[in-house]
């Protein structure tokens, strides 16, 4: 019996136990000190059961116990008519509930006890109504389509966009297409014969703006079968601040500057022509004077590029400023090297490289490339993230340090794929690597949003900020409230229910540049993939059950009643007795 | 049944014909009532009735006895006898039947129609067919130009409707092509092509425009038709437009102009080595063929020889034209040519070398094409040649810096043949005299080398001293040009051996110099008598002579290398650097997105079709110019992107548009937008207080 019993408000046991023990040990005094002591001990008992039965009455002890009450089935999409058969043969005397996505289950639910859900289950957010039975999740038939999608919602003009999907049980002949804004087919795949096959489909995007592509499936007549919609965010290119010091003049630098100039990007150099004497060069910008590096004047750019020996000779201050530049302000640092760095690399860099005697290497861009490379790689360490790889040998790879980078290559040479005519490749390697080193934008939000929103369900999404208590609203609708993570101050959490189908924008109130879009499909579209979702919720909601608490049983407060009757009989008592 | 099937079959067979003929399915179908109908007629397949089939029956078969008709009778309105009979021939006629073929020619009737058939099947093969189209002008409703009102508003007046289309291609003259008509807009001719377009309308309208490239032409109205001609020179689009009477404008589709170009001549060249040598005792005579193809026509073909003399800086060259021993007959597509070339017939000699190829033009206007084929090669041996040898093994440079004046009298000797006539006897002889002074000056000069006695040369100075005013040391000082002297100190120290041997000079070089010294003495004379005409070959000859002496001279060049001064370290990087100057560039590289109103024009689409919007006068101007761009992306392919570009047409200048427009429009711009090469760009990145802490660790730790 104790066992079973519990308190609801644990958290008042010691103070009212303490008062309590107080109130007792003061109601003795004075018992003590009173004249008549007959019947003491009589006195003390109904003291006793006084005080007991209101600190009862304040801590509302709760009994545990098996509720036996009857056996549901919950009927879902999907489910298999066999099960159910099965199901019923075992619990003759189950009620069977149909299951609609949003309505109360509550008064059928009252009198059960035991539920079993057939099919892909409730959505998840109706699942909380199952918390007072015991759930079993049985499960349907296997689903048929992309039960799981890859790609990236948010691209810039010119990104390849890449789309993996799991199709789940596919049927012969059939064709996956990506389709782009306006139906241009740009990819497609064809389905075989067999549990799941993985899809890859990619197109590259040309124009910026918010757009739907779609995820089209054709039978080998060429009729559409389902469209599901795939929104993509396009967004602008944005251009990098970028310095180049050198200590002499190379066709390395040269080269790699005609690129970066080309391409809009801010290019400032300043290659040394002889003692004390520098030619500058400014791109794309107006004319910046940097007769030496400091913390202030790295400011406004992204990445410097600096050949090894002129990093190396450095004077102090200007190392500080920049070592200040990299940490604090997340500048991006790319070491040109020369034979002698991979022997003593100086103060910034601690790349550790071996000897591998080989001065060519086979690369993997666009397609595949000899390029001519330092008879040295890159070891792999911790904390080092390459950039290029040939096989398992690191070919490009930068470190962090604190908010900025610091990369290097053991690639020499590269402007001889200009002169043999591959400038695609040659664009597409220092894109790479220097879109990997430069600075990071930092906004003043981040948005945590997944790809879809599904039409009247809730849609939850999660802000990570700085600015104090924001406010977030949908753009042309209402506020929403937001919950503070409770460990870290900068996360809050809202729900949102979107009405409109499309595009839909989440605003922040105090910096109204910060938008989310989201976009908000119909329930129809990606039904397999939702399904899956929703049966992945079922199952780890029944077993993050089971693991709470023991199947069927239910607490039952003991009726506080008994403890105003018992706290009246000790009163009525001690009032009595003088009178007696 | 079968006579049915017979009178169909001959029905069949000429109305197939006539629809391939044709091409009309009325004429056919009308042709195969009729013929099928008098074949009935004669065939009469209604008149067989089961008397007449019984009689057939009792004529082919004999054991019926004649009595099939019985069974036609009532069973019970015959005699016994007659009953007897009947079940007679009832119980035999179902076995016998079948060997009776009813009468009936289907055969003939197929064959017939297979004749038929086998016709038209020829004439389909071979594409006769007879059109009734009396001016053969028939528009087909795909080439039919179609108009659309820019005015969405509706209006009860019919609009005019466009009755006839015409485009008239003539081809430039020279290609001799006689000009033709069509009713397909879509235009593809030779540059330099005229196009005459004619329109007409049910209507009247009140004008109508050629428009291409944002540019817009007005036709002008002729004979009840709207004309406009225009010379082809690029590719393009364009289109029509019209305003009714009431004022209001319609637009047609859009048409593409694709114009080809002439193609050069084609030359191959058979039956001839790149190179060729001949020794100079075998005959030297070499022959080819050539074929030259062009496509409209060649104008001229020629043999361009060039022949070269002598080598190094004699070298001469001699340009000739040759002509092909079969005559080229202009404006032929293909030629077949061919010529013999005799080496002997262009005056070389052994160590001459003949180049040439075969250049052919074509009738192109205002500018021929011009093709040429390889070059070739034919040479006839030297019998001589210079080897390079090293005659005398000094490291000296043994070239005397006066070698050059030599021909410099010879100029000035020519110059004065040349002014004989011109000025009076004894300035001539006068001059001629001085000129043989000055050969005998630079004799001297080159006899000092050859160990000769410097007879006379006070007297020379002496000489000089009195008639150029003395003002020189040098006897040569005007005869020899600055630079010549840079070799100086490498000479021969001219003053400590005034006479006697010349051990410098190798014998070689010596005996030529000697003989080139008596070729001055022989020159001196004759300018000395007053005649330089006789002087000049000995001049010239002692010219040659210095020449080899010369050449002998250059080889030292070649052999010896390049030996630099040693560097002296403590001087080196020592320069001052106050000329050296610090320097700015910049550069501004505003190349601007040549696409960047069709990637517009995508997202605008995008945004209309994704809410009800309408497209706007603003998107038009957007959907213009994005047609602009691509119609410069198009002209390379006009084809392609055809469709995409008359939708934009339709979108830009259209007040109602449909969705369907708008989607292919989209479609059709995603598509044509080039690739983007890779470009490096900022990327962003989440930061907050638990990766600066992690951040901070990190550091830390390492």
């Amino acid at each position: 019996m104790i066992k079973n019993l519990s308190f609801a408000n644990t958290s008042y046991l010691w103070p009212v136990l303490g008062g309590a023990v107080l109130l007792l040990l003061i109601f003795i005094w004075k018992e003590r000190k009173s004249p008549q002591n007959n019947r003491f001990w009589l006195k003390i008992t109904a003291i006793f059961l006084a005080i007991i039965s209101l600190a009862l009455i304040a801590l509302k002890p709760q009994t545990t116990q098996i509720a036996q009450l009857g056996t549901g089935i919950i009927l879902t999409e999907n489910y298999k008519p066999k099960t159910l058969d099965s199901l019923k043969k075992l619990h003759k005397r189950a009620a069977i509930l149909n299951y609609t996505a949003g309505k109360s289950l509550h008064n059928a639910l009252d009198s059960l006890s035991t539920i079993y859900v057939l099919g892909n289950g409730l959505k998840p957010f109706d699942l909380r109504q199952l918390d007072s039975v015991s759930a079993n999740y049985v499960g349907g038939k296997n689903l048929n389509g992309i039960t799981k999608l890859q790609y990236k919602q948010q691209n810039r003009v010119g990104d390849e966009l890449l789309v993996n999907a799991f199709y789940e049980q596919p049927g012969n002949g059939n064709k996956i297409i990506l389709q782009g804004p306006g139906g241009a087919d740009l990819d497609s795949v064809n389905l075989s014969q067999g549990d799941s096959q993985i899809l890859r489909l990619k197109s590259q995007l040309k124009a910026k703006g918010n757009f739907v592509y779609s995820i089209v499936e054709k039978d080998s007549l060429g009729k559409v079968q389902t469209t599901d919609p795939l929104p993509v965010q396009v967004n602008e290119k944005e251009k990098l601040r970028i310095l180049i010091v050198n200590g002499f003049p190379t066709f390395e630098t040269k080269y790699l500057k005609n690129f970066l100039a080309e391409a809009q990007n801010e290019v400032t150099v300043r290659s040394q022509v002889t003692k004390g004497k520098f030619v500058f060069e400014n791109y794309n910008t107006a004319s910046k004077n940097i007769s030496a590096l400091s913390e202030r004047n790295l400011e406004d750019f992204d990445l410097l590029i600096i050949d090894a020996n002129s990093l190396k000779s450095l004077s102090k201050s200007q190392k500080s400023g920049l070592e200040e530049a990299i940490t604090g302000q997340g500048l991006g640092v790319f070491i040109q090297p020369d034979t002698d760095f991979y022997r003593f690399q100086g103060d910034f860099s601690d790349f550790t490289f071996s000897q591998d005697g080989n001065e060519i290497v086979n690369l993997d861009l666009a397609k595949r490339l000899t390029m001519n490379k330092y008879p040295f790689q890159i070891t792999s360490q911790f904390g080092l993230e390459p950039i290029q790889k040939s096989g398992n040998e690191i070919i490009s790879a930068y470190k962090q340090y604190g908010l900025g980078r610091i990369a290097t290559t053991v690639l020499s040479n590269t402007y001889q794929l200009v002169l043999e005519g591959d400038e695609e490749q040659y664009k597409k390697l220092w894109s790479e690597t220097i879109t990997a080193v430069g600075k990071k934008k930092q906004s003043s939000a981040e948005w945590e949003v997944s790809y879809f929103g599904v039409q009247n369900e809730p849609f939850n999404f999660r802000l990570r900020t700085k600015i104090s208590e924001p406010r977030v609203y949908i753009r042309n609708g209402y506020d929403i409230a937001l919950r503070q993570d409770v460990d870290v101050s900068s996360l809050w959490r809202g729900t949102m229910y979107p009405h409109k189908t499309g595009w839909n924008s989440l605003v922040m109130q105090q910096d109204s540049t910060q938008v989310a879009h989201l976009f908000v499909t119909d329930s129809v579209k990606w039904h397999a993939m939702f399904a899956r979702q929703t049966i992945h919720a079922n199952k780890t909601y029944v077993s993050k059950r089971k693991n709470m608490d023991l199947q069927g049983q239910s607490k039952q407060p003991v009726n506080p009643l008994w403890f105003y009757l018992l706290f009246i009989f000790g009163m009525g008592f001690l009032w009595l007795e003088p009178k007696l | 049944m079968m006579l049915s099937v017979e009178s169909l079959l001959y029905g069949l067979g000429p109305a197939i014909l006539v629809f391939v003929l044709f091409q009309s399915l009325f004429i056919a179908v009308s042709v195969f009532i009729i013929i099928t109908v008098i074949a009935f007629i004669i065939l009469q397949p209604w008149k067989i009735n089961l008397p007449h089939v019984s009689s057939y029956i009792d004529d082919h078969i004999n054991s019926v006895e004649y009595s099939s008709s019985l069974l036609l009778a009532h069973e019970t309105a015959l005699s016994p006898l007659a009953q007897l009979q009947r079940y007679r021939v009832s119980q035999q006629l179902p076995a016998q039947i079948k060997q009776l073929q009813p009468d009936h020619r289907l055969g003939r009737a197929a064959i017939v129609a297979g004749i038929f058939l086998i016709f038209s099947l020829l004439c389909y093969q071979f594409g006769i067919s007879v059109s009734f189209d009396p001016d053969n002008n028939q528009i087909e409703k795909s080439e039919q130009v179609v108009f659309k009102a820019v005015d969405s508003s509706e209006t009860k007046i019919d609009s005019p409707v466009l009755e006839s289309q015409k485009v008239t291609i003539s081809y430039p003259v020279y290609t001799k092509k006689a000009a033709f008509s069509t009713s397909k807009m879509d235009v593809k001719a030779l540059d330099g092509s005229r196009l005459y377009w004619q329109i007409n309308f049910d209507a009247e309208v009140d004008s109508v425009f050629y428009e291409i490239g944002g540019k817009s032409y007005s036709m002008q109205l002729k004979d009840e038709a709207y004309r406009y001609s225009a010379v082809l020179n690029s590719s393009g689009f364009y289109n029509f437009r019209f305003t009714d009477l009431h004022g209001k404008s319609y637009v047609s589709e859009l048409y593409s102009i694709e114009v080809l170009q002439d193609q050069e001549p084609i030359i191959e060249i058979a039956g001839l080595e790149q190179y060729t040598a001949f020794n100079y005792d075998e005959p030297k005579h070499f022959s080819f063929k050539t074929q030259i193809s062009d496509d409209f026509g060649i104008a001229d073909a020629s043999i361009i020889a060039t022949v070269s003399k002598g080598t190094g800086e004699s070298v001469k060259f001699r340009e000739e034209k040759l002509t092909f021993d079969n005559q080229v007959k202009s404006g032929s597509k293909n030629l077949l040519l061919s010529k013999k070339i005799d080496l002997n017939n262009l005056k070389m000699e052994p160590g001459d070398e003949l180049y040439f190829y075969v250049q052919a033009t074509d009738f192109k206007q205002p500018q021929p094409n011009i093709s040429r084929s390889e070059t070739f090669f034919a040479v006839i041996r030297d019998t001589v040649t210079y080897d390079e040898g090293v005659e005398g093994t000094l490291g000296v440079d043994l070239m005397p810096a006066y070698f050059r004046s030599q021909r410099q009298i010879i100029i000035d000797t020519e110059k004065l043949i040349k002014d004989k006539s011109k000025i009076a006897i004894d300035e001539f002889n006068s001059r001629s005299n001085d000129l043989g002074f000055d050969q005998k000056a630079l004799r001297l000069k080159y006899g000092q080398f050859t160990g000769d006695e410097n007879e006379g040369g006070t007297a020379e100075e002496e000489v000089y001293h009195d008639e150029e005013t003395g003002e020189t040391d040098d006897p040569l000082e005007g005869y020899k040009h600055n630079h010549d002297s840079s070799n100086e100190n490498n000479l021969v120290e001219k003053s400590e051996e005034p006479e006697g041997d010349a051990p410098k000079f190798t014998q070689s070089i010596q005996s030529k110099l000697r003989q080139a010294l008596n070729e001055m003495w022989d020159a001196e004379l004759h300018l000395r008598m007053y005649d330089p005409q006789k002087s000049l070959p000995y001049q010239y000859r002692a010219l040659d002579l210095l020449e080899q002496i010369k050449n002998s001279a250059r080889i030292y060049v070649h052999r010896i290398g390049f030996d630099p001064p040693p560097i002296k370290e403590d001087k080196r990087l020592t320069g001052t650097l106050d000329e050296v100057v610090s320097f700015r560039k910049s550069d501004e590289n505003d190349e601007q997105d040549n696409f960047q109103f069709m990637r517009k024009s995508i997202l605008r689409i995008e945004q209309i079709l994704n809410s009800d919007k309408q497209v706007t006068k603003a998107d038009q101007e957007l959907f213009a110019k994005a047609g602009t761009e691509l119609s410069a992306l198009a002209i390379e392919n006009p084809g392609e992107y055809l469709t995409t570009l008359q939708n934009l047409k339709w979108l830009a200048e259209l007040e109602k548009t449909t969705l369907k427009t708008l989607k292919i429009v989209q479609k059709g711009l995603i598509i044509a937008l080039p690739k983007e090469s890779a470009e490096p760009v900022k990327t962003s990145s989440k930061y907050d207080e638990l990766d600066q802490l992690m951040l901070k660790e990190l550091q830390q730790n390492d």
